[in-house]
């Protein structure tokens, strides 16, 4: 019951943060733009969403990932692609957090934290979209 | 990058025993590729720091292009090598 519910605030958390990492991506694409507060919140949101996920993984890992792969291995790999995407997600948005806060006058560091901010937020929507269909096919 | 190359090294040398195969893991693979990924990171870090100190324009002027090599080795990974 409350590993289901953990996976539950995880999953409402994962597109929340999918939401809120496309406001600095959005907001960053004019270089000149400071947008701390957003980059902030929005690298915190995917922090959070990432460790719960982190914390619930090791009892998927026990429980579920054996009966998904045996009931249908193209759902089991879709998880994998998951955790690997989920992973890059979350390290883009504390490295676009880190150059957008550091940027000072360098217009190319703005630039590459905007980079950083939309590959991320494109990844979290594609990853919360993954892990909805996975969890629709086999819970705890 | 340290994820994806970790995993990629991985995936080719020491591949995982098939999941419906083993009825319970010891060992989280995930936990330890992310602690490498982590460890690997903060050393960058502190490298990329050390030189932005020395050669700041070059430095900034890689940093879009190493944002976007990172994005497309990591997708890669991420998509072929699960």
């Amino acid at each position: 019951m409350t590993l289901r519910l953990l996976e539950r605030i995880h999953g409402h958390l994962g597109w929340l943060a999918a939401l809120a990492l496309l406001h600095p991506a959005i907001l960053l694409r004019n270089p000149k733009r400071s947008a701390r507060l957003s980059a902030v919140l929005a690298t915190l949101i995917a922090i959070a969403a990432g460790s719960l996920g982190a914390f619930v993984y090791p009892t998927y890992s026990r429980q579920l990932r054996r009966s998904i792969y045996l009931a249908s291995k193209s759902y089991g790999l879709l998880f994998e692609r998951k955790e690997h995407l989920a992973f890059l997600a979350v390290a883009l948005a504390i490295a676009g957090c880190a150059l957008h806060l550091g940027r000072g006058d360098s217009l190319p560091r703005a630039r590459a934290a905007w980079i950083a901010f939309v590959a991320s937020a494109a990844l979290a929507v594609a990853v919360a979209t993954m892990g909805t269909v996975i969890a629709s096919f086999r819970s705890f | 990058m340290g994820y994806a190359i970790s995993r990629l090294i991985q995936v080719a040398f020491f591949p995982d025993p098939d999941p419906r195969a083993v009825m319970t893991v010891l060992r989280i693979g995930f936990f330890w590729r992310a602690a490498i990924a982590g460890y690997a990171g903060i050393l960058g870090s502190i490298g990329a720091f050390a030189a932005h100190v020395r050669y700041p324009a070059v430095i900034d002027r890689w940093m879009p292009r190493l944002v976007i090599a990172t994005i497309a080795l990591g997708s890669v990974q991420g998509i072929f090598a699960p």
